[in-house]
């Protein structure tokens, strides 16, 4: 029963899928249980997105369909957390002067589902944030997403601070966004960079079991 | 350089290259243009962005400096482009953030749609009666100034005044420029965007947008219909007299976010109306197609001739060989001009000339707009119109 969320969800079916939680939690079902089936679907709805059999709109409105579940459990979540294990924390915004969030977004979904930490700094943000909120979070990936061509100047501004700051060492850094090259990659100063967010979701996962060298 | 040719002449060659170009028969030279806003006003270098959001006259010199150091084909919009700070101030809208208002002086205007101006319940309204929504909803919503007569008809007509004082300095300094350097200014009218587009950028926001498609797909296609007339009318209203190449710049970013099936269903019945309508009164749209468009090349080819696409992204090579219907640009990439050096750009652009010339409908463009000046070196750029100039002129 709890697997047909994942299904169902995947398959965007929203009034299906939420009528199933509120029927399963009636009957007494594991919160935990089901948030596990929405990363499941959420994960579903990614490989529908990587085989480009769903698009943009289809990942927006999946993490809209998990937004709701989680809401519904939210309440009954609060008095169940488990102490779960230390996560590997990712750190993601979008750089200073740009507020282009559509990629992030869709990247943050799609990371959630995977179980990492994921913290949504927001958009246009100033170095002073980010720096910020790596030396309170200690972040393993630092993820920094643009749009603009103006963009690339704040990447470089941001990763040169945290260079000063002696912050680089410990912090793997990709950059994402449509117009990225390998040469903007080398003249930030970040680890790897993508276009496209499949072969971006790899690189993180990669980085996070062990990191193999790609990148630019 | 650009002076010892006749500017008179060159204006009129100008003029008729884009109007051959968008006939897909053989131009005299291939036209080369460049958006330039916010670059040009760094590359002039004297005052920071914020100065021209208040002082109108000051483009002047910046299109001076930008003209006569690099010649083009066609005048694109400048900063602080269609309406100015000050008119959003009168009517009192925070949609947009300017530098030096909202944002840092030197930071380019920003547009985040945060703010939600038609609720997911209010389609049927909308679509009943588009104008009414405005004036009742949408607007009021948006502008804080414009919430309650008598306040509210002052503040219209303070904001009107600012747009006419605005649009005739600006207007001046286009005409000088088109003395001086024969440079047309062909792509100052615009929409502000496509149909479908509108509901995203103006009243849902786009993410909205795309989760209303999937809990209500008639509505929106209904209400995409409904602000076609709109749309064109306000396109085509900004032409008094008729004029060889009447374009008007409609800049795309919905369409190309769906898949091909739902693209069909939404985004195209609505946008093909408003482009065939326009080409059938005789204007020439200038679509700006944002991302990639290769995926929608076989709609693209349904169209009547008369279009103008700039496109940021295609398959070029098919959409050479498939759309001969349409004239397009695009093809310079801004990591060339950026990273490159004049010769390599220089050498670059002439093959591209070679290549997609003998189709007609092609001109030379970049993707994108430059924003920072660090987007395109400027002794780039400075190479290679003063390459074309000469190649084409001299
Ligand atoms: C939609 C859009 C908008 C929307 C944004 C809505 C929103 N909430 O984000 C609106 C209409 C508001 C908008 C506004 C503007 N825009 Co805009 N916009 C676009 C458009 C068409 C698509 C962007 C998008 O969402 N794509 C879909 C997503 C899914 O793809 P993505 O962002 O590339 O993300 C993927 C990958 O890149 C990657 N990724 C992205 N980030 C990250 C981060 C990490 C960590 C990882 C791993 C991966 C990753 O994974 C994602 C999934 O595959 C682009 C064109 C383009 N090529 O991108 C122009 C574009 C970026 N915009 C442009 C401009 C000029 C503007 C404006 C300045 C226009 C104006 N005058 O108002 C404003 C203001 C922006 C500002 N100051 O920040 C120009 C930029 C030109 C330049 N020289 O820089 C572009 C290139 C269009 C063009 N061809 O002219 N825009």
């Amino acid at each position: 029963m709890v697997e047909n969320i994942s299904k169902l969800l995947s398959d965007l079916e929203e009034n299906r899928v939420l009528e199933l939680v509120k029927e399963l939690i009636q009957k007494g079902e594991n919160p935990n249980k089901i948030l596990e089936a929405v990363g499941n679907g959420m994960r579903l709805i990614g490989e529908r997105w990587k085989s480009k059999e769903y698009f943009t709109p289809e990942v927006i409105f999946g993490a809209e369909i998990s937004h709701e579940i989680t809401e519904i459990l939210n309440p009954i979540l609060e008095n169940n957390i488990n102490n779960e294990e230390k996560k590997p924390i990712i750190l993601i915004g979008t750089v200073k002067g740009d507020i282009h969030d559509i990629g992030k977004n869709i990247i943050i979904s799609l990371l959630r589902a995977e179980k990492f930490g994921i913290y949504d700094l927001g958009v246009d943000l100033p170095p002073e944030v980010f720096i910020e909120k790596i030396k309170e979070l200690k972040p393993n990936i630092l993820g920094l997403s643009g749009l603009l061509t103006l963009a690339v100047d704040s990447m470089k501004e941001l990763i040169d601070k945290i260079s000063e700051e002696g912050l680089r060492e410990n912090i793997k850094i990709i950059i994402g966004g449509p117009f990225l090259s390998e040469k903007t990659c080398n003249y930030v100063g970040a680890d790897a960079y993508t276009n496209n967010g499949d072969d971006g979701i790899e690189i993180i996962k990669n980085w996070m079991v062990n990191y193999n060298g790609k990148g630019c | 350089m650009a002076k010892v040719v006749n500017p008179n002449k060159l204006f009129r060659q100008r003029v008729r290259a884009f109007g051959a170009m968008r006939d897909l028969k053989q131009p005299k030279f291939t036209p080369f243009v460049i958006p330039t806003k916010e670059w040009a006003i760094e590359f002039y270098g004297k005052h920071d962005l914020a100065a021209y959001n208040y002082n109108y006259s000051l483009i002047e010199k910046v299109l001076d400096h930008l003209y006569d150091n690099i010649p083009m084909d066609g005048l694109t919009p400048s900063y602080p482009g269609a309406k100015p700070a000050p008119f959003f101030d009168a009517l009192g809208a925070k949609t947009y953030k300017f530098p030096g208002r909202d944002l840092d002086v030197n930071t380019a205007s920003q547009f985040p749609q945060n703010n939600i101006y038609m609720e997911a319940n209010e389609y049927p309204e909308f679509i009943d009666d588009p104008i009414k929504f405005f004036l009742d909803k949408s607007i009021p919503r948006k502008h804080s100034n414009l919430r309650e007569s008598p306040r509210k008809e002052l503040n219209l007509i303070k904001g009107a005044m600012e747009i006419t004082r605005y649009r005739s300095i600006y207007y001046s300094i286009l005409l000088k420029i088109a003395q001086k350097y024969g440079i047309p200014p062909i792509f100052q009218s615009s929409i502000p965007t496509g149909p479908l587009d509108f509901i995203g950028d103006f009243l849902r926001t786009l993410t909205q947008l795309f989760i209303d498609i999937k809990r209500q797909p008639e509505e929106v296609k209904a209400a995409a219909d409904a602000i076609v007339p709109i749309l064109v009318k306000y396109g085509e209203s900004a032409f008094a007299k008729p004029a060889t190449v009447p374009a008007i710049m409609v800049p795309l970013h919905v369409g190309m976010f769906l898949r091909p099936k739902d693209f069909e269903e939404f985004y195209w019945p609505s946008f093909k109306k408003m482009a065939v309508t326009l080409i059938n009164d005789g204007f020439t749209p200038v679509f700006h197609g944002e991302s990639d468009w290769t995926p929608y090349i076989e709609f693209l080819s349904e169209l009547p001739k008369g279009s103008i696409w700039l496109f940021e992204k295609i398959d070029w090579d098919r959409a050479d060989e498939e759309l001969t219907n349409l004239a397009f640009g695009g093809t310079i990439p801004l990591d060339l001009l950026r990273f490159g050096n004049p010769e390599k750009v220089i050498s670059e652009v002439q093959s591209q000339i070679d290549k997609y010339s003998p189709r007609g409908g092609f001109f030379l463009c970049t993707p994108m707009p430059l924003m920072s000046i660090a987007d395109a070196k400027p002794e780039n750029v400075m190479a290679l119109a003063k390459y074309l100039f000469e190649k084409n002129f001299m």
